[in-house]
């Protein structure tokens, strides 16, 4: 066996040196073609691909723009050939030459590719194909344009993408942003979202992207709706968005190092406006507070509110003690003669304090990473990373986000014909805080913080006053920060991303490719209040509680892929391509809960009062099977023909309707490449146009007849089953065209009309049946969306380059056909299930609720008559509001005639038994009910952003504008914080006796509608005029301004950077932010995502960070 | 050449054979008919939850359904806040259902709709799967399983006549996923009555099964004799309440109430909750949430009927914007004894009185706990027997049926009929042995003023008042200690107690709606047109009430 071995090595090594010989012998007689590939500014262009597609070879230009093409002598016959050169960002050249024995020269400049339609596209393609041959639109953002790395990919995509509605709704450090590309395409998405197909490196993903580091992110390209989507079916009418991480396939031999590091803080740009004033009874000094005792004169005893919160709060039970009772108590207990009598003035004694300020602290902000490109030999490219990012927020006792993420890509060429890629990462995140929003604790109790409570108090024992707030209300009354500090919470994510892709190339005209990918996360969640608790009452919760899940996504999808070319003569080359696509994707998910711990410290269930388990699991399964042929024509090169169709069964739909078609029909011409184009100026002018049509999957159990088992294993009946279910349909009309003059001047426009028909809704079946529900096929919705872009560069010299970008989208979308009676729907927080009406005709996200009257029109007659005029009973106020003044007043005269506590009860418009006067005016019925009518739209009237990208040596400045315009939110925090006169505008110091308003103006409705008010902007907890308001912004969304230092005591090549994240809002918004909204959440007749749910309710508002980065290449 | 077609086609075939395999996947989380009836003992276990349904729809689960609405119509109970459509419903004055999209209270008014529907389909689906089936294993379990799902289908038809004017007559022959027709509220009542006699009848046929194992109504082992009183007590308070107006209660069948009452649940029908298990009574939960007076007040109006110190008459004598809550100086110990809110802040603290069993049933809260409210509406007790039970998480027994409410259905009906000894022993059973007030024993006639004299109990507004009518009080007669008792007795206990009695005496404010009409949810799904009901002048309102309740009475 030995000696076998030695002679197999022998052997070897005479092969080898007979091989080198051979080819030492053969060195003679081969072509070497060398040159240098510059700009058209004279700048060398390292990493351009330097190709002779005839003999399938190629090389990467040095850093100096320098490249070797060696052809074996046995290759050289001397045949035409032509050397093409591409580089991201530039035109690709060629040149054709005569390959001759020996040396040559090709020195080849390129154009600048201003509108990046030279760049090669793979999304919605049926194979690569330049962007200019792309006959639909496909939106690339490539590494260059992403230099603000976020916490998710799709964030940093803000701005970025005409057509893509990027809505960071929450702050919450690691949150996944809510997209809605060219609007939403859903009326309802419960359970399933809005967003579009998220593909990475090939891998359909089944779950969030915050797992994925962008620094690693080479790629980006947005396929926007069913007219370029199309091939990827019945999951793509949302549009696709398509990650390429970094490879090394532009790398030289060796390895190189890339590293980087950025540290500084965050915090929160704006404050909400908690009142500073307080309405309650004092004495004569203003100091002490009025005692409500019963049998004693009013204020007969007084209090101090700092001893009575010490008494309160300095105990050494788990809960507060009852607070002394005040007389007039803004929190509950007020009503009649105090509301038209109070006003919001007086300061509170002592200091005051921010509780905003107070919760809200700049927190630190790092991320450090390493990357490693290189190549061995010809064959071996490899890219792999690792890197550190934590993002603590803003959020006192928070920690926020962690995510430690690492990556290799691999590919190898196995001879000419064989392909192989591998892309694979891991993540280890966690996170925490996940609690306090929407309804949590924190941000909930946050608007409720009188001035005078300083929220950072603490005991004698040290704990932080638990109530501090000794006013009406309860538990809402915690102090915010109790379970920020109490509670542990942490959401810890492993994620495993991986693909394999096999290329086969045996012969020009045939490719023949396969992937395989995998997608596996793994999330706990635990949550544990542990024994000792504290509540402002004595409960159970003081005995502690624990809650723990786990979910699992699982994801597989494979493919094969066979891609045969044709030219039928040099004008008319033609593609031809089928396909076979398997998904499968598994989802799972248990939790376990229990209270009443028997053991301080000891995070086991089993440490809880067993009759206070609770357990739930779920477990889902989705199979898809895709098939697909299509071809793509190019006649001259300037017309494209390109056309699929693409046969989809997934388990979602109803047996009945197992299979669904889809397909796409599209073509560009490129005008300025006809002979008789006689513009010189107009350097590249194409149209195209595309008609698709893709699908949107209903969600897991909406086919199935389903009972629920409930408590104590009882069945009911909820869902009838539809065995004919099938995907929604999207149909998309798309035309757009590109410009370029000068080689320079680039402006791109779309056009899409999209109608998805087949709207999957959960429909009310008929009681009779048992049953709750049924999810059916019923209407119709149609968008228009106008996309455009303007890349400008204003200077392009060797050392000043100054370059902008525009873009601008405009998207409505309506409701056109409904099957079903109209319907309410919304969100799943309190009071927003039905903030939206499905109807036909309506702009989807128009918002519902109640109207103030500000008009003399809205009032009945005759008392419409009676209105406006200097002496009329109905005038408007300062704020524009229409209120009944009587005859003979006006609005200013409430204080100084003593008016504020008159009423008309009589003869009032819609019969309604009282006016007060003063008080805004709820438009009514006939009847006298309070109207829900459109109060505006939670999607934006349009969209624009601006770029500016300013080079000076080694000087560069970057900054991103991001605007969203004429969207509407309900500012549900606010408007809550009105039921106990906490919102600024409650505060009445500074306003004229003229202006100034008592407490009822900003209450409750009146008995009217069966409440205690007076007839005031908190009404009841449902939009209303006053409270869902403009959230027109315009945000500086990205600056990065950075120093080129060049090596470092001659190592690496060093930049230093200052880099900010949402810097300035501005905005006449009320709220933290005006970029917010609630998640998809769970309730059926749900609009799925946040971009649609603009509610400000208790969310964490997003974060504005400054820091500093360092990075340099090795 | 030929072997390579042979083999693509084999692998296309079995790709396709694959394809077809592979896309059908079962839905594991949640059960279908076909999982969930296929088996005898899970035919029956589904028949043992429906009656959880009924106790669903009537009490648990959600304070987003009609309970809190009747409450506040029937001012047994009253709040402020929108949460429900408390505030909305319970405004004075009174406006109607609009049932219209997303109008107040919707979600409540369609919830119970659907939920007894769903407790009859699933009764009758039940009853179904046992015709397939042939047997449950033995007859005496066919029987009882039979026998219960009649009774569940009886109960539900029963609540659906008692609150809406319409509902749907399900039953195992119909076609299940197609709209079954409406059928007024007088033919839904008729039929519930059958079911529930069917339920009796099949259970004699075989009584071998019984007892109904106590999971079926949770912590209740029924034998045929306590099955037979409860269905019997269902159909007396079926009978009386169905009402919509005092003509109508009057016209009930009075002999068979009393029968079905003198043969009714001897003791408080209680079932044990804990919505843990399933077994739910959600509204004392929900009462206490926030602050003893926020989601939960007791009107002065009814509560000063008690009253013997003068103050009741002060009050109805206020203007109504200015009244305000007064102590009720009472010698009804149902009520805090004392002069002083101090006095009865403290005699509130008696053993047990935070229970079914102890006294007092209302407490005179601390007064920093006060909130502001309709004058009409609020006052300074609260309903504190169901505190326990809010205490205990919702935890524990929880009377959905008073003893006193079937005893006291008789009494009415002895009234009605003119036989009065046996009416006033039933009236006296409470109100001698727990409020401690004098008998009414003797009297013959429904005019005669109870006994009394000043601290006569109840009072009730006078529309022949010296100082206006209804601006004050009279001693009531047997009709009124009658109705006294009743309130009383079944305050926060069972489905819309004050309510459904209330609008068959004629005692609700005016406009109250006496119906709910078919939620608009269900009329879209019958692609008809919806209606309201009440308002005052309204279609279905209330005219104006007995006790002034009415604008320009006592308010």
């Amino acid at each position: 066996m030995l000696h076998n071995r030695r002679g197999l090595l022998f052997a070897g090594a005479v092969a080898l040196a007979l091989l080198v010989a051979g080819a030492k012998t053969a060195h003679a007689q081969d072509a070497v073609v060398r040159g240098t590939i510059t700009s058209d500014r004279g700048e060398p262009i390292p990493g351009a691909n330097v190709l002779i597609d005839e003999l399938r070879l190629g090389v990467v230009t040095t850093a100096t723009g320098q490249y070797t093409l060696n052809v074996p002598g046995a290759r050289v016959r001397g045949q035409q050939v032509i050397v093409r050169v591409r580089a991201i960002g530039f035109k690709p050249n060629s040149k054709a030459i005569t390959l001759t024995p020996g040396e040559q020269s090709v020195d080849l400049a390129l154009g600048y590719d201003v509108n990046l339609l030279e760049a090669i596209v793979v999304t919605g393609t049926q194979e690569a194909t330049e962007a200019v041959k792309v006959p639909f639109s496909v939106s690339r953002v490539d590494a260059a344009q992403l230099p603000v790395p976020a916490s998710n990919p799709l964030t940093q995509l803000q701005g970025k993408v005409p057509g893509a509605n990027i809505v960071s709704a929450s702050g919450r450090p690691g949150a996944q942003p809510a997209v809605l590309l060219r609007g939403p395409t859903s009326i309802n998405a419960s359970g399933r979202g809005q967003d579009p197909l998220y593909i990475v490196d090939g891998v359909i993903i089944n779950g969030n992207l915050a797992d994925l580091n962008p620094s690693d992110i080479e790629n980006v390209e947005v396929v926007k709706g069913a007219a370029g989507a199309s091939l990827y079916g019945a999951r793509a009418g949302n549009g696709v968005i398509n990650i390429t991480t970094k490879s090394a396939r532009r790398s030289l031999e060796g390895v190189k190092f890339g590293l980087r590091s950025e540290g500084g803080v965050s915090d929160i740009e704006r404050d909400f406006g908690l009142a500073r004033f307080q309405a309650l009874a004092t004495d004569e000094t203003g100091t002490q507070f009025c005692e409500a005792v019963t049998g004693l004169p009013f204020c007969a005893r007084t209090f101090d509110y700092y001893q009575e919160q010490a008494r309160v709060n300095n105990t050494p039970q788990d809960f507060a003690l009852p607070p002394k009772g005040f007389p007039i108590d803004p929190g509950s207990t007020i009503g009649g003669q105090p509301l038209r009598q109070r006003f919001q003035v007086q300061p509170w004694p002592g200091t005051s304090y921010n509780a905003v300020n107070q919760m809200v602290t700049p927190k630190p902000f790092l991320e450090n990473t390493l990357d490693m490109t290189g190549r061995f030999g010809t064959s071996t490219r490899f890219y792999a990373s690792m890197s550190n990012r934590h993002e603590q927020g803003a959020i006192r006792y928070l920690e926020g986000f962690t995510r430690n993420a690492f990556r290799l890509n691999v590919d190898q060429g196995i001879g000419t014909d064989w392909n192989f890629g591998f892309r694979t990462s891991y993540t280890r995140s966690s996170q925490d805080g996940l609690n306090q929003e929407e309804g949590g604790q924190a941000f909930f109790r946050l608007t409720r913080v009188p001035a005078i409570v300083n929220i950072l108090q603490e005991d004698t024992l040290g704990r932080l006053y638990i109530r501090p707030n000794l006013q009406g209300g309860g538990s809402q009354n915690e102090n915010p920060l109790s379970t920020l500090y109490q509670t542990f919470r942490e959401d810890l994510t492993n994620r495993f991303i991986g693909s394999l892709t096999a290329s086969y190339n045996p012969v020009n005209w045939f490719t023949m490719d396969a992937n395989f990918s995998y997608d596996l996360r793994r999330a706990t969640a635990a949550q544990i209040n542990d024994k000792g608790f504290r509540t402002t009452t004595a409960s159970t919760a003081n005995l502690g509680s624990i809650f723990r899940s786990a979910t699992g996504n699982e994801a597989l999808n494979a493919s094969v892929n066979a891609t045969m070319r044709h030219d039928f003569s040099s004008d008319f080359k033609t593609k031809y391509q089928l396909r076979y696509l398997f998904e499968q994707r598994d989802f799972t998910t248990q939790s376990a809960s229990g209270s009443q711990l028997s053991v301080q410290g000891v995070t086991a269930l089993n440490n809880t009062l067993q009759s206070t388990r609770a357990t739930s699991s779920d477990q889902t399964r989705i199979r898809e099977i895709g098939l697909l042929a299509g071809t793509n024509l190019e006649y001259k090169g300037r017309y494209i023909v390109d056309a699929l169709v693409r046969e989809d069964g997934s388990s979602l739909f109803g047996p009945d309707s197992r299979w669904a078609t889809f397909g796409r029909v599209s073509g560009a011409w490129l005008i300025s490449q006809e002979p008789w184009w006689s513009l010189p100026a107009v350097t590249q002018f194409r149209v195209h146009g595309s008609y698709g049509t893709a699908g949107g999957s209903p969600r897991f159990n909406a086919q199935y007849e389903t009972f629920s088992v409930l408590a104590g294993g009882l069945l009911s009946l909820v869902t009838l089953g539809n065995s004919s279910l099938k995907p929604e349909l999207h149909h998309e009309l798309e035309f757009g065209g590109d410009l370029e003059l000068y080689n320079r001047y680039a402006f791109n426009v779309t056009y899409a009309h999209a109608k998805i028909d087949q709207q999957i809704l959960p429909v009310p079946v008929s009681a009779s049946t048992g049953f709750q529900q049924q999810w059916t096929n019923a209407g119709q919705l149609t968008n228009k969306t106008l996309e455009m872009s303007l890349n400008v560069p204003v200077i392009q010299r060797r050392d000043v380059q100054w370059s902008m970008r525009f873009i601008y989208d405009r998207n409505r979308s309506v409701v056109t056909q409904l099957d079903v009676p109209p319907f309410f729907f919304g969100a799943d927080l309190q009071g927003t299930n039905a903030i939206f009406q499905a109807k036909v005709g309506e702009r989807l996200g128009t918002f519902y609720g109640h109207r103030f009257i500000t008009s003399c029109s809205e009032l009945p007659a005759p008392f419409s008559s009676d209105c406006g005029g200097p002496t009329s009973s109905f005038q408007n106020n300062d704020e524009g509001f229409l209120v009944w003044v009587g005859k003979g007043h006006n609005p200013g005269q409430g204080i100084t005639d003593n008016l504020w506590e008159t009423s008309s009860t009589s003869n009032n418009p819609w019969g309604i038994s009282v006016l007060n006067w003063g008080m805004p005016i709820l438009l009514r019925n006939s009847s006298g009910q309070a109207l829900n009518v459109p109060l505006g739209n939670a999607l934006p009237d349009f969209r624009f952003a601006i770029t500016q990208d300013v080079r000076y040596r080694k000087f560069s400045a970057y900054a991103l504008i991001d605007a969203s315009i004429g969207q509407k939110v309900w500012n549900q925090g606010f408007h809550w914080a009105h039921l106990d006169f906490l919102s600024h505008d409650v505060d009445q110091a500074g306003k004229s006796v003229e202006d100034a308003k008592p407490i009822g103006y900003y209450w409750r409705t009146s008995p009217v509608d069966g409440f205690t008010g007076l007839g005031g902007f908190y009404d009841q907890l449902a939009p209303n005029s006053e409270t869902v308001e403009d959230a027109s912004y315009a945000k500086l969304r990205e600056v990065l301004v950075s120093y080129h230092v060049g090596p470092i005591a001659r190592t690496g090549d060093w930049d230093i950077s200052l880099v900010g994240r949402n810097l300035f809002t501005i905005t006449g918004y009320r709220g933290f932010d005006p970029e917010v909204g609630l998640s998809g959440g769970t309730q059926l007749n749900g609009a799925g995502s946040a971009a649609i749910n603009a509610v400000d309710a208790f969310t964490f508002p997003n974060l504005r960070t400054f820091t500093i980065g360092l990075s340099s290449t090795f | 050449m030929s072997k390579l077609r042979l083999v693509t086609a084999s692998v296309l075939a079995l790709a396709f054979l694959a394809c077809k395999d592979t896309l059908v996947v079962p839905n594991l989380t949640d059960p279908d008919r076909d999982r969930a009836l296929s088996k005898p003992a899970d035919v029956e276990a589904f028949i043992a939850s429906t009656y959880a349904q009924v106790q669903n729809a009537t009490l648990g689960g959600s304070n987003d359904d009609l309970q809190t609405q009747l409450q506040v119509m029937g001012m047994e109970n009253t709040s402020a806040l929108a949460n429900f459509a408390m505030g909305p419903r319970g405004a004075i004055p009174r406006t109607p259902i609009e049932n219209t999209r997303n109008s107040t209270g919707d979600v409540g008014n369609y919830r119970d709709f659907t939920v007894l529907h769903r407790a009859a389909r699933m009764a009758v689906m039940g009853i179904d799967a046992i015709n397939r089936l042939v047997t449950l294993g033995s007859p005496g379990r066919d029987a009882r399983a039979r026998s219960f799902a009649r009774f569940v289908q009886g109960a539900s038809f029963g609540n659906l006549a008692l609150a809406y004017d319409s509902a749907s007559l399900v039953d195992e022959n119909d076609d299940p996923e197609a709209i079954v027709p409406l059928s007024s509220y007088t033919d839904v009542m008729a039929r519930a009555l059958v079911e529930l006699d069917s339920a009796i009848t099949i259970a004699r046929g075989d009584a071998s099964g019984f007892p109904i194992p106590n999971t079926w109504i949770n912590g209740v082992a029924l034998d045929t004799a306590t099955y037979f009183r409860l269905i019997r007590s269902y159909k007396a308070r079926f009978r009386a309440s169905v009402g919509r107006s005092p003509a109508e209660r009057a016209s009930a069948d009075w002999a068979a109430i009393i029968a079905d009452a003198n043969t009714g649940i001897t003791a408080d029908f209680n079932i044990a909750s804990n919505f843990a298990t399933g077994w739910d009574v959600i509204w004392p939960a929900q009462a206490y949430a926030t602050g003893s007076a926020n989601w939960h007040q007791m009107s002065q109006f009814y509560l000063g009927m008690a009253d013997s110190s003068g103050g009741y008459d002060a009050w109805l004598a206020t203007t109504p914007a200015d009244r305000a809550p007064f102590l009720v100086v009472t010698r009804d110990k149902r009520f805090p004894s004392g002069t002083t809110r101090g006095a009865q802040n403290a005699d509130t603290l008696r053993p047990n009185y935070k229970s079914f069993a102890g006294f007092p049933y209302v407490r005179n809260r601390p007064p920093g706990e006060d909130q502001p409210g309709q004058p009409l509406q609020i006052s300074m007790y609260d309903f504190y027997r169901s505190r326990a039970f809010f205490v205990a998480g919702r935890i524990g027994n929880y009377p959905v049926m008073t003893r006193a409410e079937i005893r006291l259905l008789a009494a009415e009906g002895y009234i009605r009929t003119g036989n009065f000894p046996a009416a006033m022993a039933r009236i006296d059973s409470s109100r001698v042995t727990n409020g401690g007030l004098p008998s009414v024993a003797g009297i013959g006639d429904t005019l005669t003023a109870i006994p009394g004299g000043v601290s006569c109990v109840p009072r009730v507004p006078d529309p022949a008042a010296a100082a206006g009518a209804y601006k004050a009080s009279k001693c009531g007669n047997v009709w009124e200690a009658m109705k006294w008792e009743y309130r009383m007795e079944t305050m926060y206990t069972g489905y819309g107690m004050w309510y459904y009695a209330g609008r068959g005496w004629g005692d609700l404010p005016q406009g109250t709606a006496l119906y709910w009409p078919v939620p608009y949810q269900e009329m879209d799904t019958r692609r008809q047109a919806f209606y309201p009901a009440g308002g005052v002048g309204g279609t279905g309102g209330a005219p104006n009430g007995n006790y002034g309740l009415f604008s320009g009475g006592v308010y």
